[in-house]
């Protein structure tokens, strides 16, 4: 199989997942331009109800819920708007990894495997490009073209 | 250099408290007119959003049994609405049906009054 294939086929799970962490999943709970009118968001905000969500973590997240409630929601909304351009890939996967394992496993573990999904999606898909970066459908390729 | 960077970390944390959405009370006040149904057990009000339930009755007091229901809570909310249906005896209304939308854009009081099973406000 030619390289240019299976970067491109790796590149469709990356963009699927960047766009819809950028304007719905991320979105929703972050302020960006795009965010629903209804959810009031101003720009960088994150939603109200989150921080309170994180705070039923227990442990750091207990004693830090504002700021890992920002934190993960930043990396949905703006990390997905990364990933879909593969720009700074591994650097905003790894931020997404993280975040979606927090997603799985203190978020949704009690609620079932069916609830634990999207995050188990983007989770696999921040895993490969965190080590395998955008390939060349990416603006990370173009950049480090000329000094390859 | 370790006290520094937890130093960092919760000064950055504490900033960061600043880019958490406001949230507001509103205090709501719903009133149901029924017509129809007799010897109606629960009366009830289901939504997102404390002290609202997506599957469990917020319980509806009765003014006139069988016709008039009403209940008054405090939500703490971000946002300027909020959705709900009523439910007799656990039967939601409106099946199929968007939720009713109680806007309250500037307001920390909102009154609402509807008829079950019929979309929209009637005041």
């Amino acid at each position: 199989m030619p390289h240019w294939f299976q970067d491109l086929l790796s590149a469709i799970p990356r963009i699927v997942c960047g766009y819809l962490l950028a304007t719905n999943f991320g979105s929703a709970k972050f302020g960006l331009p795009w965010s629903p009118a209804d959810a009031n968001l101003h720009f960088f905000e994150v939603a109200f109800w989150f921080p309170n969500d994180v705070a039923h973590y227990g442990g750091i997240f207990a004693m830090f819920p504002a700021f890992f409630a920002w934190i993960g929601a930043f990396s949905e909304a703006v990390g997905g708007i990364f990933l879909l351009l593969g720009l700074q890939t591994r650097l905003f996967s790894f931020l997404l990894l993280l975040t979606m394992l927090v997603a799985i496993f203190m978020q949704q573990w009690e609620n079932g495997l069916w609830n634990m999904l999207p995050a188990m999606g983007f989770c696999w898909v921040a895993l490969y490009t965190t080590l395998l970066g955008s390939g060349r459908f990416g603006i990370d390729y173009l950049l480090t073209k000329s000094s390859k | 250099m370790k006290t520094l960077s937890i130093s960092t970390f919760i000064i950055f944390a504490a900033m960061l408290t600043g880019c958490v959405q406001k949230s507001r009370t509103v205090t709501v006040n719903l009133k149901l007119y029924v017509t129809g149904i007799k010897n109606i057990k629960q009366v009830g009000v289901r939504g997102e959003g404390n002290p609202l339930s997506s599957d469990k009755d917020l319980v509806m007091q009765p003014v006139i049994k069988d016709s008039i229901y009403t209940v008054s809570f405090n939500t703490v909310t971000g946002y300027n609405f909020l959705e709900c249906k009523f439910a007799i005896d656990d039967k939601v209304e409106l099946k199929g049906q968007p939720n009713r939308r109680i806007d309250f854009v500037d307001k920390d009081t909102m009154s609402y009054e509807a008829k079950y099973q019929v979309p929209g406000k009637i005041n």
